[in-house]
């Protein structure tokens, strides 16, 4: 009986430590299912069309309008990442772990305006964090088309022995806009997609 | 063959406390990584998809709460059959989790260290399997050794003389009033 009574007195004080925090924290308890079908849906557009081989993410970055985003928590990104500059990318390799777009839209957007597509990578095939990432700049309104995903990700990047750096993002766009193209006005086109949610 | 007893029971009260101590820090920690980042813990117990999405921001605030407090309490040695219980019941639904996770959506990801990059390749599968079981063992060493202690404390508890100094038990303090 004590036994069973002190399981259950654990387990209140863990959901009335969990309201206390998340009132605290001002976290939601809600949660917004078609939000996340929607992002699912852009999940699994992106599986089918964003994927790239180790060509193209080459061709695109020698193109020059071309940004590189780690979705890669920001340790493993300090760690070491692909030097896109060395590829020909006119800025380096951004960070933006999926769950951090929104403060990250400050820096993202002005290469939107810009006309830049991004390439997005994570640890590997089976890792679904560029994926998961690509959903939440389509949510925000990033046109899907500039969006491309090299799937072999770091371990790929790894075998093909591409050049590498380490250290933190220090990107800030008021850098690259002194020395930018002109602005892109029209969006690029979207490929025609029946599936892909509104 | 009293002395060996002994030693081996000396172990026993060493390596028990010692086993569920490092699985109850690991639980508060692990726990505590999940707290910090919510974002990331919910996005990884939807990954998993064995609980209706409506439930995933109530599971993702409570679990790590559940970890600290069940590991916090193991690691203390308060309530330790209690925490024991639930670090155990963690462990095994954790395990069938992954387990399911991996074969049927090849996910190598666990999500178990949070923002602890560190604490994630002992938890990625295939090896965090491996790790968990790891847990659950130490956990039944941590209850073997309990119950040595408690099985050599009862009998020395009955063959020790009551002294001047210990409390004599209730039934013979009443009689003692009755006689007065």
């Amino acid at each position: 009986m004590r036994f069973t009574l002190r399981i259950c007195a654990i387990l209140v004080a863990s959901v009335l430590a969990a309201v206390g925090w998340t009132a605290h924290r001002g976290l939601s308890w809600r949660v917004d299912r078609a939000r996340v079908e929607a992002v699912q849906q852009h999940k699994s557009w992106f599986a089918e069309h964003a994927p790239i081989d180790l060509d193209t993410l080459r061709s695109q970055l020698a193109e020059g309008l071309t940004v590189v985003i780690d979705a890669r928590r920001s340790e493993k990104f300090e760690q070491a990442h692909l030097d896109a500059q060395a590829l020909g990318a006119p800025i380096g390799c951004l960070n933006v772990p999926p769950g951090t777009l929104i403060e990250n839209l400050g820096r993202l957007m002005p290469l939107v305006d810009l006309g830049f597509s991004f390439i997005l990578y994570c640890n590997s095939a089976t890792c679904d964090l560029a994926e998961e990432l690509a959903a939440e700049m389509a949510e925000q309104g990033i046109d899907r088309s500039r969006i491309r995903i090299y799937v072999p990700g770091w371990a790929g990047i790894e075998r093909s022995a591409l050049p590498t750096t380490s250290g933190p993002d220090t990107f800030d766009p008021a850098e690259l806009q002194a020395s930018s193209p002109a602005p892109v006005t029209e969006p690029a086109a979207e490929p025609p997609s029946a599936d892909g949610p509104p | 063959m009293t002395q060996t007893r002994d030693t081996s029971t000396r172990l026993w009260r060493l390596v028990g406390p010692l086993c569920g101590a490092g699985v109850g820090a690991l639980f508060v920690l692990t726990g505590y990584a999940k707290l910090v980042d919510p974002g990331l813990f919910i996005k990884e117990v939807r990954a998993y998809g064995l609980v209706p999405v409506e439930w995933t921001h109530a599971l993702a605030y409570i679990l790590p709460w559940l970890e600290i407090f069940a590991g916090g309490l193991l690691l203390s040695r308060l309530w330790k059959r209690e925490a024991r219980a639930l670090l155990a019941g963690m462990l095994v639904v954790f395990t069938f989790a992954k387990a399911y996770a991996y074969f049927a959506h090849q996910l190598v990801e666990c999500g178990c260290g949070g923002r602890f990059a560190f604490l994630q390749p002992i938890f990625n599968n295939p090896q965090g399997l491996a790790t968990n079981i790891a847990l659950l063992v130490l956990l039944g060493i941590d209850h073997y050794a309990d119950r040595i202690t408690a099985q050599t404390r009862a009998p020395a508890a009955a063959e020790t003389p009551v002294g001047p100094d210990d409390n004599p038990p209730r039934s013979e303090v009443a009689a003692g009033a009755r006689r007065r």
